[in-house]
C-alpha cells in the first residue's frame, strides 16, 4: 500500500515535469520543469533499488545536462511561441497522440503485470561496478563509452569555438 | 495493490509519448533537445524496471551507458545549436531553411 502511494506520487511529479517541458511558454521555465522530471526519474530509480543509477542520474542530469541547457537558453535569444502555427503543423501532435494510444494499448495487453514481485537485486555501487568492470561482461563497452565521451568533448569544443581571426 | 513492472512500463510509455510530442511539435531547438532527454529517460526507466523485476543487473549497466551517451549527445547537440545560432541569429527551426531539403 505504502509502495503504491509513493510510486503514484513520484509518477505524478515526473509526468508534471514532462508536461511542463513541452507546454511551458518560456524556455527557462521548461528547463526548470526538466530538472523536476529528471529528479523524479532518480526517485523512480530509488524505488526500484537502483541506488547507483539514482546517484548518477542526479550527478549527470540534474548537475550537468540541466546546467548545459540553462547555458544554451541564456546564450540564445528564443522568441515565444508563434501565435498562429503554420500550415501542416497539426500533423505532428496527431501522430504523437496516435503513437501514444497504440503504445499504451500494447503495454496494457501485454502480460507484464504477471511478472510478479520485485526481485531483491540491489544496484549498489559495488554490484554494478563489479559487473561493468568484469572482463567477462561489460569492460569493453565501458572503454568504448569513454572513447565516445572524449570524441564528443573534442567535437563539442571544436563546434562551439569561435572561428579564429584570419 | 502492489506495484508491478507494468506500472513502471506504463509510466515510461507516457513519458516517452510526451517526449515524442514535444520533439515533433516544438519550434525551438533547445526544447527539442530537452524532449529527446525525456525520451531517453523513459527508456532508462524500462531498462531499470526489467532489471529489477527479473533480478538481472545487466539492465542497470546498460542504463549507465545510456546516461553517458545521453550526456555526450546533449553536449554535441548544444555545440551544434550554438554554431547554428551564430550563423542564423535564431534557434527557431521554422526559420532555418538552409539545408532542409
Amino acid at each position: 500500500m505504502m509502495d503504491s502511494l509513493v510510486f503514484f506520487i513520484i509518477s505524478a511529479v515526473v509526468i508534471a515535469g514532462a508536461v511542463g517541458v513541452v507546454m511551458a511558454e518560456r524556455i527557462f521555465h521548461a528547463v526548470l520543469a526538466l530538472a523536476l522530471a529528471l529528479l523524479g526519474v532518480a526517485a523512480v530509480f530509488v524505488t526500484l533499488g537502483a541506488e547507483f543509477l539514482a546517484v548518477i542520474q542526479v550527478l549527470v542530469y540534474a548537475g550537468g545536462v540541466v546546467v548545459l541547457f540553462l547555458f544554451a537558453t541564456m546564450l540564445t535569444k528564443s522568441d515565444l511561441q508563434l501565435k498562429r502555427p503554420p500550415r501542416g503543423d497539426e500533423l505532428a501532435p496527431v501522430s504523437a497522440v496516435i503513437f501514444a494510444i497504440v503504445a499504451l494499448f500494447y503495454v496494457a495487453s501485454s502480460g507484464f503485470a504477471s511478472l510478479g514481485e520485485r526481485a531483491s537485486v540491489i544496484g549498489s555501487v559495488g554490484s554494478v561496478g563489479g559487473l561493468i568492470f568484469n572482463p567477462q561482461a561489460y569492460v569493453i563497452p565501458f572503454e568504448l563509452v569513454g572513447l565516445l565521451l572524449l570524441a564528443a568533448m573534442v567535437g563539442a569544443i571544436f563546434l562551439a569555438k569561435k572561428e579564429a581571426a584570419k | 495493490m502492489s506495484v508491478t513492472v507494468f506500472h513502471y512500463v506504463f509510466l515510461a510509455t507516457v513519458l516517452f509519448s510526451i517526449g515524442a510530442y514535444g520533439l515533433l511539435s516544438s519550434r525551438n531547438a533547445v526544447r527539442m533537445l530537452m524532449s529527446i532527454e525525456l525520451m531517453l529517460n523513459a527508456a532508462n526507466i524500462n531498462l531499470v524496471a526489467f532489471s529489477s523485476y527479473l533480478g538481472n543487473l545487466s539492465g542497470q549497466a546498460f542504463a549507465a551507458f545510456t546516461i553517458a551517451i545521453a550526456a555526450a549527445e546533449a553536449g554535441v547537440g548544444m555545440a551544434i545549436l550554438l554554431a547554428l545560432y551564430r550563423n542564423f541569429r535564431t534557434v527557431n527551426l521554422r526559420e532555418i531553411k538552409e539545408l532542409r531539403w
